[in-house]
């Protein structure tokens, strides 16, 4: 016996994908034509084991393999090929309320929940008082679910769900239910679970819950695994993959973006950059037109689609571009962001005009991290600071520059390699620390 | 999940699951079938304002049905109480057929479930079985209840309720098993069950003797269900033939069934989710 919890050997997983419907009749008269379905390999080669207490994430685009290999990993489908071992209870959080019946009270519901999770009567009704608790839906408890809001409805599922004591949990992407309280209370349970020795997979396209719950991922591409180790440095092998074109440029005749890649301050070509830091964009825009007026253009947008930021050159700014002139464009910006998956985008025209020819670069994926140790969206960069509390005088302001030696500051270092740029703390009433 | 206390873990291949394997899992899920049976169970009446009478008062409705509208038309001569006949005949008829249709569709019904969570496909068959039964048998009491009224002769012969319950269950569970798996396949299935019931119940001499039928009375006796309604009619003393025969027949057809269906849940049970 090993002492890993998860052991992934060479699995594989394919499905049968039929061009169209299979009709009985239709299918016999076709007998000899050959049938119209083909293979497809959602999952190949695929090795992991995961020892007890570890999470690891699984990171990768829709249709990457990820789902696949998480419903063989909560046993519901068997691999193709090679073998996926599990050992110990494992509570798939694929999807909440699993079961939930609508005209069921939640009481009922949670029975049936339970059970489908593979608790017996008694430890559900153990744990009753604790589910409720967490959900917050006492005074409904005796009411049909289909009563329920959703979030309640959400909350009780997730509620019984975490209360299974897993030694497995497969995290699918259900973290985005219900408030941002509730959120945060599950992650404190997910955390609680974890350091009671269970170990957490977790799928999500939001990689600031990745880097925050795991130490370990596995970044799947077209099924097969890319990349297999340090959480930052995958979602980094992520943001390559996602950085080749996933949003196709366009060029025209009169301009075209022959080349276009992101950098850190340094130059460095980079998909990983840390919140606040300077991102450079290098291009080469070529003009098959002489023009008075090229104008450029940088778009952030964020993975969903938002727009974040967008600003061009005012055409009035520009020099005159040669006819067959190729420009070098460096774009400079910082990424004051909040944690996330960004895409950044150029666009080069001859004028700001509707209908001017201008070329759109393709969409490059770049990640936005705070330190590693920061948790929430934002790192904010807080400093702490502590001493002997003295008695307030005329206010806190009045009472601090009579002691300024007893201070003690202490702040999280953060690498010097990590944080090129690095800034000095202000510790209040002592004027002679702020830099510049 | 399944094993869940019992056994924790699972290894999983692309190889056929081994049939003790299979039956542990199946045995280790009881609790599970009974809960999720009694769920489903509570909530097919729970809308219903007469709720659990409608388990029982249809199949008792459809034989008041037959006996007065054959009374009327035609005379069996069958030597026993023809309201006792049909009755017991339709109250097993009823369950049997309703069972099979709903177990049929299972697998594909209980999708929400399986595509998430494992325990063994074969269950939800089971299942769809075990919740039609809960109404089963407050039906078994009214039919009692009715014999007295009819003044069947009632004895020791009762106690064949028992073999004859165990028969039924183990013929619609196997034949389900069957039929639940290649409805996963072939979803023309459930529309071939519609289709066979009505030809099936009249194969069946549900309400009316086969032997009025001659030769074709006779090769009838290979229908499984003709064993089962034999036993019944013989437990309720309205029994017009002998039973022996064609129950050991109905237990042939259980055996032939289930030795069908073990190799297809032991290749499909855990590649069925991928189609549904």
């Amino acid at each position: 016996m090993s002492d890993k919890v998860i052991s992934i050997r060479g699995v594989g997983k394919r499905y049968v994908k039929y061009d169209d419907v299979p009709l009985l009749l239709t299918r016999a008269l076709r007998f000899r034509a050959g049938n119209r379905r083909t293979h497809i390999w959602a999952l190949r080669n695929v090795d992991l084991d995961v020892a007890p207490g570890e999470s690891v994430g699984v990171i990768g685009r829709n249709g990457s393999g990820k789902s696949t290999m998480f419903q063989m990993l909560a046993g519901v489908t068997a691999p193709t090929e090679g073998t996926v071992r599990v050992q110990g209870r494992v509570a798939p959080l694929i999807s909440v309320g699993i079961g939930f019946h609508p005209e069921l009270t939640g009481r009922e519901n949670v029975y049936v929940n339970g059970m489908i999770l593979g608790l017996t009567k008694r430890e559900i009704d153990a744990r009753f008082d604790s589910i409720l608790d967490f959900a917050g839906v006492e005074e409904f408890i005796d009411t049909p679910v289909k009563f329920y809001s959703s979030g309640m409805f959400v909350r009780l599922g997730f509620s019984v769900a975490v209360s299974v004591d897993p030694e497995v949990l497969l995290v699918d992407e259900v973290l985005a239910v219900g408030d941002l309280a509730f959120q945060a209370k599950c992650f404190d349970r997910m955390d609680e679970i974890r350091r009671n020795g269970a170990t957490i997979l977790v799928v999500s396209h939001n990689l600031n819950a990745i880097r925050r719950l795991c130490s370990r991922v596995l970044l799947l591409h077209d099924g097969l695994p890319r990349f297999l180790g340090e959480t930052d440095e995958g979602i980094s092998k992520y943001h390559d993959l996602i950085g080749t074109p996933t949003v196709a440029g366009e060029d025209t005749a009169e301009v075209q973006i022959t080349h276009f890649e992101i950098c850190d301050s340094t130059g460095k070509l980079t998909s990983q950059v840390k919140a606040g830091e300077e991102v450079l964009c290098r291009a080469r825009v070529r003009f098959s037109q002489a023009t008075d007026t090229p104008v450029f253009l940088l778009r952030v947008n964020k993975d969903s689609g938002q727009e974040v930021y967008a600003e061009n050159t005012p055409p009035t700014y520009s020099r005159r571009v040669e006819a067959g002139e190729t420009v070098a464009l460096d774009i400079r910006f910082r990424a004051a962001l909040p944690t996330a998956t960004y895409f950044v985008q150029i666009a080069a025209g001859m004028g700001a005009f509707e209908g001017a020819p201008k070329a759109v670069g393709k969409a490059i994926g770049f990640f936005v991290g705070g330190r590693s140790w920061v948790k929430g969206t934002n790192d904010l960069e807080g400093s702490f600071e502590f001493g002997r509390a003295e008695p307030y005088t005329d206010g806190l302001k009045a009472a601090l520059p009579s002691s300024p030696k007893r201070k003690a500051s202490v702040k999280r270092k953060a690498s010097a390699a990590a944080r090129t740029g690095h800034r000095e703390r202000l510790i209040p009433g002592s004027e002679e620390n702020i830099p510049r | 999940m399944r094993t869940a206390t019992r056994s924790p873990g699972f290894e999983l291949s692309g190889e056929p699951v081994g049939l003790t394997a299979l039956l542990r899992d199946l045995w280790a899920a009881r609790r599970l079938m009974q809960t999720l049976a009694r769920k489903d169970f509570y909530v097919r009446y729970r809308r219903a304002s007469i709720g659990l009478l409608w388990a029982v008062g249809l199949p008792i409705i459809q034989a008041l049905v037959f006996v007065v509208i054959f009374s009327k038309l035609t005379h069996f001569n069958l030597g026993v109480s023809y309201p006792v006949f049909v009755i017991t005949g339709m109250i097993s008829w009823s369950f049997f057929s309703s069972a099979v249709t709903t177990a049929t569709t299972s697998i594909v019904d209980g999708s929400g479930l399986a595509s998430k969570v494992y325990f063994p496909r074969a269950s939800l068959p089971i299942v769809s079985i075990w919740s039609n039964f809960h109404g089963y048998i407050p039906s078994v009491v009214v039919l009692l209840g009715l014999a007295a009224i009819f003044k069947a002769p009632l004895g020791w012969s009762l106690f064949l309720l028992v073999p004859a319950t165990i028969l039924m269950l183990s013929l619609a569970v196997a034949i389900s098993l069957v039929f639940a798996a290649l409805h996963v396949y072939f979803r023309d299935m459930k529309y071939i069950v519609q289709a066979s019931i009505l030809p099936w119940f009249w194969a069946s001499g549900v309400v009316y003797p086969l032997r009025d039928l001659g030769r074709l009375g006779r090769l009838l006796k290979f229908n499984p269900a003709v064993g089962v309604l034999g036993m019944y009619r013989a437990a309720m003393g309205v029994g017009i033939a002998s039973w022996t025969v064609p129950a050991l027949i109905s237990v042939a057809w259980v055996f032939v069934l289930l030795c069908a269906a073990v190799p297809i849940y032991r290749r499909y049970d855990r590649v069925f989710v991928d189609l549904l």
